[in-house]
């Protein structure tokens, strides 16, 4: 699978070979170390992904003090928590409702809130989703499996400057007394990027 | 600048592909996992700003575009960087290997500190706000209209956005333009950003898909005039 879809595949070995080229030049030169470069591909690939989001939205849908404050402030909310990292400065926190959905894009690039879930996944970075999101949001999320009724209003949130942004979906009924632990199984980066709804309970193990 | 990364609203790109693959498809190849590792070393080591690698893509031709991989893009724009930044010449570039005695940008981290310095990068961030050098024009509830310019340089205004008038639900507060940054002016005073939101009916007419909805993005002063 390529980073895109359904465009020219450049053999592999060619892209291998510049890489390696650049890798082994840089390294020489003193701007990157192996050690650099396996530290912060560990942490994307195991530290900084969708578990760290789906704690905030699970905190705010226990503790109402907290939601309150990730709503007004996102950026002082994440500070007390630590999450505050690289590309996600800045974060504004919008919340579903019964009758209201929030999608986010970056039709310029791939803005994404790193720092709570991790890189963007493939389709996230498709010309297809980046074109589409703003125009067409609702057949982009039934694509997904997502389809909004009549009296649901969406708004789409273009990432296009140093804010990021983060979808704090609708809790999930049937859930009630549930622990914060147990709510976060139930949020998917899907979920925070607004094409899918929060896991059903019944979807997970008691 | 309307390149071929300026994607919103645009057709003919098909279905969105493979919508809801797993939590963790992040890299789908070692090659990649290498080009993100080198890049971001690159904005530690080399002082590259992100919004220098974004410009150098959306400088590309319309088919080498879209016709490249998210990370062939950052492979390329790192590859020009490392020439624009004097850190190593074409030749070395396709070669692999440093020339004897050529001089070359040192590095702006000890290589023994590199790896402490990206990991604090990634878990704790940038400085964005720059202190602006005046007030901001437009207010919470003030009617807006999107430029209609394509200005030189990295700007970031989608073009499906300009002409369109909206409204200004929050003032951000003030962050380096991308123009700025992108030409490498990362000391230029802050730009006021703001959040404006769009009705979906004035974006696209009567092909919107629903009266009800709306469209929020944050756009710079240098961006907007009252409407």
């Amino acid at each position: 699978m390529s980073g895109d879809h359904g465009h020219t595949w450049h053999p592999p070995s060619e892209l291998e070979a510049r890489t390696r080229a650049l890798e082994s030049l840089l390294i020489e030169k003193g701007h990157a170390t192996p050690e650099a470069i396996d530290a912060v591909v560990r942490r994307y690939e195991t530290d900084i992904g969708p578990l760290l989001g789906a704690g905030v939205v699970a905190r705010a849908w226990v503790d109402e003090e907290f939601r309150a404050r990730l709503l007004d402030d996102a950026d002082g909310a994440l500070d007390s928590l630590d999450l505050r990292g690289f590309e996600a400065e800045h974060v504004k926190v919008v919340e579903c409702g019964p009758k209201e959905h929030h999608l986010v894009v970056c039709t310029l690039c791939s803005c994404y809130p790193w720092a709570l879930l991790g890189l963007p996944p493939s389709w996230y970075k498709s010309p297809a989703y980046r074109a589409r999101a703003v125009s067409e949001p609702r057949a982009v999320m039934a694509e997904f499996g997502l389809e909004l009724e009549d009296d649901v209003s969406v708004t789409v949130w273009d990432s296009s400057a140093e804010v990021r942004y983060l979808v704090l979906p609708l809790r999930p009924e049937g859930t009630d007394g549930w622990s914060q632990e147990r709510l976060a199984g139930l949020v998917t980066r899907d979920s925070m990027i607004g094409v899918a709804r929060p896991l059903e309970p019944r979807t997970v193990a008691a | 600048m309307t390149g071929p990364q300026d994607l919103g609203g645009r057709r003919g790109f098909g279905p969105i592909p493979e919508p809801g693959v797993g939590e963790r498809d992040v890299f789908a190849a070692d090659w990649e996992r290498r080009v993100f590792g080198l890049s971001f070393c690159s904005w530690v080591a080399s002082g590259v700003e992100v919004n220098q690698s974004r410009a150098w893509q959306a400088n590309l031709p319309d088919d080498r575009y879209y016709g490249s991989s998210y990370y062939e893009r950052w492979l390329y724009s790192l590859e020009r960087l490392m020439v624009e930044k004097g850190v190593a010449s074409e030749a070395e570039i396709a070669s692999g290997s440093a020339r004897p005695g050529k001089r070359h940008t040192r590095p702006k981290v000890e290589p023994a500190a590199l790896a402490g310095a990206v990991a604090e990068l990634a878990d704790h961030g940038v400085r964005r706000f720059r202190e602006p050098d005046g007030e901001p024009v437009h207010a919470v509830g003030d009617r807006v209209r999107v430029k209609e310019l394509d200005p030189v340089g990295y700007d970031r205004v989608p073009t499906y956005l300009k002409g369109r008038r909206g409204r200004i639900d929050e003032r951000l507060g003030a962050f380096g333009h991308p123009a700025d940054l992108a030409a490498g002016r990362v000391d230029a005073p802050g730009a006021h950003c703001y959040r404006v939101r769009f009705k979906a009916t004035e974006l696209w007419g009567e092909s919107a898909e629903h009266p009800g909805d709306s469209l929020c993005v944050d756009l710079f002063e240098s961006h907007l005039e009252p409407a």
